[in-house]
């Protein structure tokens, strides 16, 4: 049987949450807190036993009903007692993270943000402005390949200065081009690059950027009361998504070098990289994945700093009401209005 | 009673005759009219006569006597005892064929109000028919505007709004105030049957719409600097190389506009004119 832990109260045995707030580990039956010292004296991750369960065949180690999980999924709740569960080969080897930010905003945090954000979606459907789906929030550690990198990067282009005066009856203008090169090199330090499938990747750079100061060595003691995804992408495919936001970073950095002209278009521009090391990190978000008319819809807060991304359905009938009401209001504004000002 | 009957008649003539002083309104010095042609154009000004209560003149001639086309044409109407009414309203065009120059003359402070923003385009509309030495066309466009423009006068009041309170001396004892009460549901009445409305509403709302359904999912909040490793950004070359150069030069255009007026001036007889010119 695979191993599944929990982090269980010193006091009582219950088990533990991470908790955002104080940034320690609190139980919430008897409400004593703990620091990571305290715990790690007595969970010592080393002593994390070797298993080679099968997977998706887990069982709590609180109630001892069987844990579903994903495949990707390292953190979670058990269904019937909803202790935290984590998963512990999966957080172990080439899946072991580096670092981790913990969560900073907390769950009601969370809740409060998309109750602000859904009330100005005025389209989206009735259903997910209630407190059943907006309960649906889950703290999640997703996984990200963090990457350090040392680049060149070079432009090419033709810069115009223009320059205009006036001649008796005449209007001169004298345009002069010049051919632009120029080269640089940039260090770049933990350019993230979202590593789960599970999470769109557009909206994972929004939510971006985190608050490095925070980044801490990983501890799984911080896994607690959140779930966690361990990577699926692996660090060669998100190495290419990285160098296309190097590419991307390097050439404007560059261009914003080229000055003193009225124009400068970008003929050609280039990178490459002298090296670049990564490093797999796991960052805080909340999620909320709603699906409407078998489409999923994602709600993503940055469980760190607060940063909102997301999208919701059109509910096309409320679209309706609202252009129809639109309409009559502007007809009654334009029609008296016209009448009265024209 | 036949008697009563001619007597009326007499009596209108002659009444006619102290309100239209001189009969002659077409005057081609240039002979460019045939005779058929002048009485076409004398009836019709006749009939704007009677029917709006207005002068019209058409002058066609090479001499100006030494004076602008300006002051000829207002000298012209001023001196040749034209105008009907009190302020001697009226509207004369004059084609100087000396200076190939035309000039629409308004007098009477109701023709002048009436005609202040609609002389250039008068002038506008005559000049192509001149140029092309179409003589009776040219007097007989002068003539269609003048009973278009009156005939819109009663319900296009937005065109002449600012000149209404002189506009019913002709109608019977409409009192301004009630007037303008008229004008805002006519008004609301006109925009319910316009289309534009519909369309302009259409419009707003189907923006509105459209961009409270595309507003922001997010945005990206990081910049080309966010990763970058403080003080790491070195330019390693820079070249900046001219390649060549070229200059335009554009004449500018001093304002030589064809047509001009449209204010009020005094002419030597001390009546107040209006008007515009061109030329062609």
């Amino acid at each position: 049987m695979a191993t599944v832990s929990a982090y269980k109260c010193l006091n009582c045995q219950a088990p533990l949450g991470f908790d955002p707030k104080s940034g320690q580990w609190k139980c919430h039956y008897c409400f004593s807190e703990f620091t990571k010292q305290e715990l790690d004296k007595v969970y010592k991750e080393e002593e994390v036993t070797q298993s080679t369960g099968t997977l998706n065949a887990y069982h709590c180690n609180n109630c001892g009903a069987e844990i579903v999980a994903d495949e990707t999924t390292s953190a979670t709740f058990c269904l019937y007692c909803k202790s935290p569960s984590l998963i512990k080969e999966r957080f172990k080897g080439e899946f072991h993270p580096k670092y981790v930010i913990p969560f900073k905003i907390t769950h009601e945090d969370a809740e409060e943000i998309y109750k602000k954000w859904i009330r100005k979606k005025l389209f989206a459907p009735t259903q997910f402005k209630n407190d059943e789906e907006i309960e649906k929030i889950k703290g999640v550690y997703a996984p990200f390949w963090l990457y350090d990198c040392e680049a060149n990067g070079q432009i090419q282009g033709q810069a115009t200065k223009v320059s205009s005066w006036r001649s008796g009856n005449y209007r001169y203008t004298r345009t002069k081009y010049y051919h632009v090169e120029r080269e640089g090199r940039v260090k770049y330090e933990r350019i993230p690059v979202d590593a789960s499938t599970k999470f769109d990747d557009k909206f994972m750079v929004m939510i971006e950027p985190y608050d490095y100061q925070a980044l801490a060595d990983f501890s799984m003691h911080y896994m607690t009361g959140f779930f966690a995804e361990t990577y699926d992408v692996d660090e060669a495919t998100c190495k290419k998504t990285m160098k296309e936001r190097v590419d991307d970073f390097i050439s404007n950095r560059i261009r914003n070098t080229v000055t003193g002209y009225t124009s400068f278009s970008v003929q050609h521009a280039s990178s490459n990289l002298n090296y670049a090391s990564e490093s797999y990190a796991l960052m805080p978000v909340y999620l909320l994945v709603n699906e409407y008319k078998d489409k999923k819809h994602m709600f993503i807060v940055n469980g760190q700093t607060g940063k909102v991304v997301g999208e919701t359905p059109i509910d096309h009938k409320r679209q309706l009401v609202f252009w129809l009401i639109a309409l009559g209001i502007t007809w009654v504004i334009i029609v008296f209005g016209g009448a009265l000002f024209g | 009673m036949r008697k009563g009957i001619l007597g009326i008649v007499l009596l209108m003539i002659l009444q006619l005759h102290v309100l239209y002083a001189n009969t002659q309104n077409v005057i081609d010095d240039m002979g460019y009219l045939s005779e058929d042609e002048q009485a076409s154009l004398q009836a019709t000004i006749e009939t704007i006569q009677t029917q709006y209560l207005m002068d019209a003149v058409i002058v066609i001639t090479d001499d100006t006597q030494g004076k602008s086309s300006m002051e000829f044409a207002d000298d012209f109407f001023d001196y040749n005892g034209y105008g009907i009414g009190e302020e001697y309203d009226g509207i004369l065009l004059l084609v100087n064929m000396g200076a190939r120059e035309l000039w629409i003359s308004t007098t009477g402070s109701h023709t002048i109000n009436q005609y202040s923003h609609l002389t250039n385009s008068m002038v506008n509309s005559v000049s192509p028919y001149l140029s092309d030495g179409e003589y009776y066309e040219a007097g007989m466009e002068f003539l269609n505007l003048i009973i278009g423009i009156e005939n819109e006068v009663p319900t296009s009041s937005q065109n002449y709004s600012s000149q209404d309170d002189n506009a019913y001396d002709y109608s019977d004892d409409t009192s301004s105030v009630q007037y303008r009460e008229e004008t805002v549901s006519t008004r609301v009445e006109d925009m319910v049957a316009s289309p534009w409305p519909y369309l302009g509403a259409i419009i707003i709302a189907s923006v509105i719409t459209g961009v409270i359904t595309g507003a922001s999912k997010g945005s990206v909040t990081i910049t080309n600097r966010t990763y970058e490793k403080p003080g790491s950004f070195s330019l390693t070359r820079q070249t900046d190389r001219f390649i060549r150069e070229n200059t335009t030069r554009v004449k500018i255009e001093t304002k030589s506009s064809s047509s001009s007026g449209g204010g009020t001036h005094t002419g030597s007889s001390g009546r107040s004119h209006g008007g515009s010119g061109g030329s062609f």
